[in-house]
């Protein structure tokens, strides 16, 4: 059950207190941590986590670390889970969200890439490629 | 320009490898001791428990959220994929992969997509294939994207004897690879691979104490960690390959091959399995 | 033929996966073949580094495999063994280590220094993010773009290295050998385990003992082979 997020900002501003806003809205908070949200996303996706690393081409180690919360991974490498993952612009908006990370800004090139790789449902390489013959800076 | 003397392909005169067909040109020195990783790894402690945790985590998560994959093992079965709807007809099933047979008029065989909820499972088709020669061996195999070509990456259900014979191809796509942890953990006794194969990751075979044998007819890359760790072997591993086999891969990793995975070799040239 | 027309070659054989670095003029990329998936690092840099050329002729299980270094026109090309792993920088983000493991790891570094220092080769970068751990626990010294061949009596005059590993010396008192490793291997076994620079915090006990001698400012009061670093573990 989710809430149009510029209906929560209109709250925002409309409130008396703030205590009274959030006791209003706190169920929309994200308070996932990103852990959670990846095995949610698994889950909801019914994908395999090995095969979403192998797909990622990320370190197996370090990938591993990120599902299990040791470590909150760079944004770039958060991207490689995503696209691996099939998310959609959404889901994986909310993915660099609950991990404190600026969202996909089309207007950017790599990030505009990133959403081309995402609505296309490409791979990691494939993403790459394009984003190594742009000159930009590759994904993991 | 040279040739390659396993590919053919020409290359550099002064190349030490030739990078159609990844293969060493010259033998290496092999310098500093090879590590003994023999018993309790004491070593990396910490980074282990880091790993550990990791794997725990991960051991719960396989428990309670990867779904069993529904599969049609008999009959087409179509699917929505990234690729597209496809649907797989049934056809009699060749499991073999024999070396003399080409993949132009190799059978085809009968395989099953493994259907997910949603459209796309990362990006690849995930294919279950059966060896129709028996009832139990189910290999797990997905496309590597964007090379449409197909990579092992886990067995289903396990075979009764520990034989696996890998498949050279399936629906006319080349199985090239064994992916890392694809056997790790099973029964495998008898490995069999055709020609395609070209390529076994690291940590394939981890885990396999009673791997005994390895069949393979054209050249493989093993990677050094394929087969690790080595104490956990019961047996010695016997790799049967042609003895012309321009192997060279394996063929240096043949000098320190015992000490790595106790490995002997024996001449096969396909046929009757020794 | 120049790099790029080498790397368009490389490239219908091969396809990217990823770049792993770009730092001075010196690109690192892992790349797959894409009949074989089967994974290689390809580094391309400005002007030829020898140790490359030697490293083709041998393996050591602390070293990635080197398979081919081309010399070109406007500077060399790297075919090398794809690793992976984590580094000990990654690791390191996760805690410390544990004395033990650490000494494990800077055995196995020693190992591949004794390798590189048999053949006048100093690495000159050891540091943790050129450290790799794979998961079976291989332990591999990477990247030797800062290395450099060792002749006698000439003088480093260009400053190489990390700040905080690199010796006295490389920061330009004297010329840099194969002591100048010894002590970068000092401080990242302090690191390691204390998580700073031994001038901040130094280990204690018989690990302590070693980093000092290590990160002695005179190169003749350390170690003087990592083999008796090793040793001395």
């Amino acid at each position: 059950m989710a809430k149009d997020t510029s209906k929560i900002v209109e709250e925002l501003g409309l409130c008396d207190s703030f205590r009274t806003f959030y006791d209003d809205n706190k169920e929309y908070m994200v308070r996932d941590t990103l852990s959670d949200l990846l095995d949610q996303l698994l889950k909801s996706k019914n994908l395999k986590k090995s095969q979403v690393i192998r797909a990622s081409e990320l370190s197996e180690v370090y990938a591993y670390q990120i599902f299990s919360g040791v470590r909150v991974p760079e944004r770039k490498k958060l991207l490689s889970l995503a696209i691996a993952m099939h998310l959609t612009v959404e889901e994986a908006q909310t993915l660099l969200k609950t991990a404190g990370y600026s969202t996909l800004y089309v207007k950017l090139p790599f990030d505009s890439i990133v959403l081309y790789g995402l609505c296309k449902e490409l791979s990691v390489v494939q993403v790459n490629e394009l984003l190594y013959e742009y000159d930009l800076e590759t994904l993991g | 320009m040279k040739k390659c003397p396993h590919c053919h392909a020409s290359i550099e005169e002064s190349a030490h490898f030739c990078l159609y067909c990844m293969t060493s040109l010259e033998e290496k020195q092999t310098v500093g001791n090879p590590i003994q990783r023999r018993g309790i790894r004491i070593a990396a402690i910490v980074s282990a428990i880091v790993l550990l945790l990791a794997a725990g985590v991960w051991l719960g998560s396989v428990l309670s959220s990867d779904s069993p994959e529904t599969q049609d093992v008999t009959g087409a079965v179509t699917t929505t994929t990234a690729l597209g709807t496809t649907a797989a007809p049934p056809a009699m099933n060749d499991a073999v992969g024999r070396p003399t047979q080409t993949t132009a008029t190799e059978p085809m065989t009968t395989i099953s997509t493994g259907t997910t909820a949603t459209a796309a499972s990362v990006g690849t088709d995930t294919y279950t294939y059966r060896d129709a020669t028996r009832d139990d061996v189910y290999l797990e195999l997905t496309i590597a994207l964007p090379d449409d070509v197909l990579v092992i990456t886990g067995v289903l259900t396990p075979s009764s004897d520990g034989v696996y014979r890998v498949p050279n191809t399936i629906d006319g796509k080349r199985v090239v690879a064994i992916a890392p942890e694809a056997f790790s953990g099973e029964d495998v006794r008898v490995v069999i691979l055709p020609d395609n194969v070209s390529t076994v990751n690291n940590g394939a075979f981890s885990a396999c104490p009673n791997l005994t044998d390895i069949y393979f007819i054209d050249s493989v890359f093993t990677y050094s960690e394929a087969f690790a760790p080595v104490e956990s072997r019961t047996g010695t591993l016997t790799i049967h390959c042609p003895q012309d086999c321009d192997n060279r891969n394996f063929r240096y990793y043949r000098n320190i091959a015992s000490d790595w995975f106790g490995a002997e070799y024996r001449e096969w040239n396909g046929g009757e399995l020794t | 033929m120049t790099r790029e027309q080498y790397m368009t070659r490389l490239l219908k054989t091969y396809r990217l996966v990823t770049v792993l670095a770009e730092k001075n003029d010196c690109r690192t990329l892992r790349v797959r073949h894409r009949e074989k998936a089967r994974d290689m690092v390809v580094h391309i840099l400005p002007a030829p580094v020898a140790a490359y050329e030697l490293l083709c002729r041998i393996r050591c299980e602390a070293l990635p495999e080197v398979y081919d270094a081309i010399t070109l026109e406007d500077g060399q090309i790297v075919l090398e063994e794809y690793i992976d792993g984590v580094t000990v920088a990654d690791v390191m983000a996760g805690g410390r280590y544990h004395p033990r493991g650490a000494v494990k790891v800077i055995k196995d570094v020693c190992r591949a220094l004794t390798v590189l220092h048999a053949r006048n080769i100093v690495h000159r970068d050891v540091k943790p993010e050129n450290v790799m751990v794979t998961a079976n626990g291989r332990v591999v010294l990477l990247d030797f773009n800062a290395s450099r061949k060792v002749s006698a009596g000439s003088k480093d005059t260009v400053v190489m290295g990390t700040v905080g590993y690199a010796s006295p010396e490389q920061l330009g008192l004297s010329q840099s050998d194969a002591r100048t490793d010894i002590y970068a291997a000092g401080v990242l076994l302090n690191v390691m385990v204390t998580g700073k620079h031994p001038t901040e915090d130094i280990a204690r006990g018989h690990i302590g003992r070693v980093v000092r001698k290590c990160t002695s400012v005179s190169p003749n009061e350390r170690y003087q082979t990592a083999e008796a670093l090793a040793n001395a573990l």
